[in-house]
């Protein structure tokens, strides 16, 4: 793929992104989780980071409940009992069915264990870097195979966004491969940059790839940074 | 906030793990006539079998219950800034734009457009931008109006998902507020 640049009046010529198939399960699907990395993008907050702030959120409602009872009934303004009788009715009972209780506390012991783990655990695994794809195949014959290796094309596709006007640098990154593959774009735009121009100049080199790898279309996410001099980077 | 979020739940899950494993070891060794291995049962059964509502070590521990449940109940509900904004997109497109791009541009558009305006600051959020700009003692009053048409011609040329709407506050360089 060779750089283009697209000057300001090729924006009525640039290309339309392609119709998109509406049917389907596959589609379906395909629409779900565009839209689950739309909000993803917008918020950069991953599914741990939602799980974390929901279970927090319930921790810190557990607390405020349970201090607040205390705290009224030290003024006696409920009337439960008191916490000695409480408890010594628990020791009783706990003496009294003592194999229930102590295969009921073991049990929620190793429970809390392990959903303490794994809570943890999710906080400080490496995640995968979204889509990060190596060599893929895209087409399995009998007698072969073909396969794209994505850095290539995502580098010819970012040369050719950063040869645009108004883009200052430009990164690309396929995530996915296939009938539509999926593309992640990243420019850094100079200040005056007419941002929508810029998108729409876009479509050219997004044409030029599609047809370097055979297929229609691609579908593809840009991220803009307008007015900053160091070089984009997809994040 | 993500990552104060990320290290709470690490403690949060660390915590609970450790009372999890103690509950169930020391249950064992319960059960198995075993002496405990980290809780001081006769002292815990003593303090537990005296304890009253009215106790103050009861109030102190309900107080600070209260005060880091509802620091951590604020802390979730606190409205978290965006990283992206998106911008008008198409079929098999999404396009977004950083609020620091956005901001970057309409401080611009507002001193480039606008003579009297000396500086301009600009928070840009998921629906709203506020621009703080001081202008020359000699503004009138068109000149609110008219910064804020600046940042709503900058903004709509972005072509933005969702248009966000202008609140300008202007200053003096003599310290008047402009209305």
């Amino acid at each position: 793929m060779s750089s283009v640049t697209a000057s300001p009046d090729e924006r009525a010529d640039a290309p339309a992104p392609p119709e998109r198939p509406t049917t389907g399960a596959a589609t379906r699907a395909g629409r779900r989780q565009r839209k689950r990395r739309r909000r993803q993008a917008a918020t950069g907050a991953t599914g741990v980071d939602r799980a974390d702030r929901l279970l927090l959120g319930l921790i810190g409602l557990i607390a405020i409940g349970l201090g607040t009872v205390a705290l009224l009934e030290a003024d006696d303004r409920i009337g439960l009992r008191q916490p000695r009788s409480l408890y010594a009715d628990a020791r009783e009972s706990a003496i009294e069915h003592q194999e229930i209780w102590t295969g009921a506390a073991i049990a929620a012991g190793i429970l809390l264990v392990l959903l303490g783990l794994w809570w943890a655990w999710a906080q400080v695994r490496l995640r995968p870097e979204r889509g990060r794809l190596g060599e893929t195949v895209v087409a399995r014959q009998r007698r072969g195979q073909t396969s794209i290796e994505p850095a290539p094309v995502a580098r010819a596709l970012a040369a050719d966004v950063a040869a645009l006007d108004g883009v200052t640098s430009a990164s690309a990154r396929l995530v996915a491969l296939g009938e539509l593959p999926e593309v992640l774009v990243s420019a850094q735009l100079e200040i005056d940059a007419d941002v929508p121009r810029v998108r729409s100049a876009i479509e050219v080199p997004l044409a030029r790839m599609a047809a370097a790898l055979g297929v229609d279309a691609v579908d593809a996410e840009l991220r803009f940074r307008v007015g900053r001099t160091e070089s984009a980077r997809v994040v | 906030m993500k990552a104060v979020d990320r290290l709470l739940a690490l403690v949060a899950g660390l915590a609970l793990a450790g009372v999890g494993g103690l509950v169930a070891l020391e249950t064992g060794f319960l059960s198995a006539d075993q002496p405990a291995v980290v809780v001081p049962r006769s002292r815990w059964d003593r303090g537990m079998g005296d304890l009253e509502w009215s106790s103050t070590s009861l109030r102190v521990a309900a107080i600070i219950l209260v005060a880091s449940g509802a620091l951590l109940l604020v802390l979730q509900l606190v409205r978290r800034s965006p990283r992206r904004l998106a911008l008008d997109g198409g079929p098999g497109r999404t396009a977004w734009i950083t609020p620091a791009s956005v901001r970057r541009v309409v401080e611009r558009a507002v001193i480039d457009d606008n003579d009297e305006v000396r500086s301009a600051r600009a928070r840009v959020g998921r629906r709203r931008v506020r621009i703080q700009a001081e202008v020359v003692a000699g503004s009138d009053d068109a000149t609110p109006r008219r910064v804020a048409t600046s940042v709503e011609e900058a903004v709509g040329a972005l072509e933005m998902h969702r248009s966000p709407r202008v609140r300008v506050r202007l200053q003096r360089n003599d310290g008047r507020r402009v209305r």
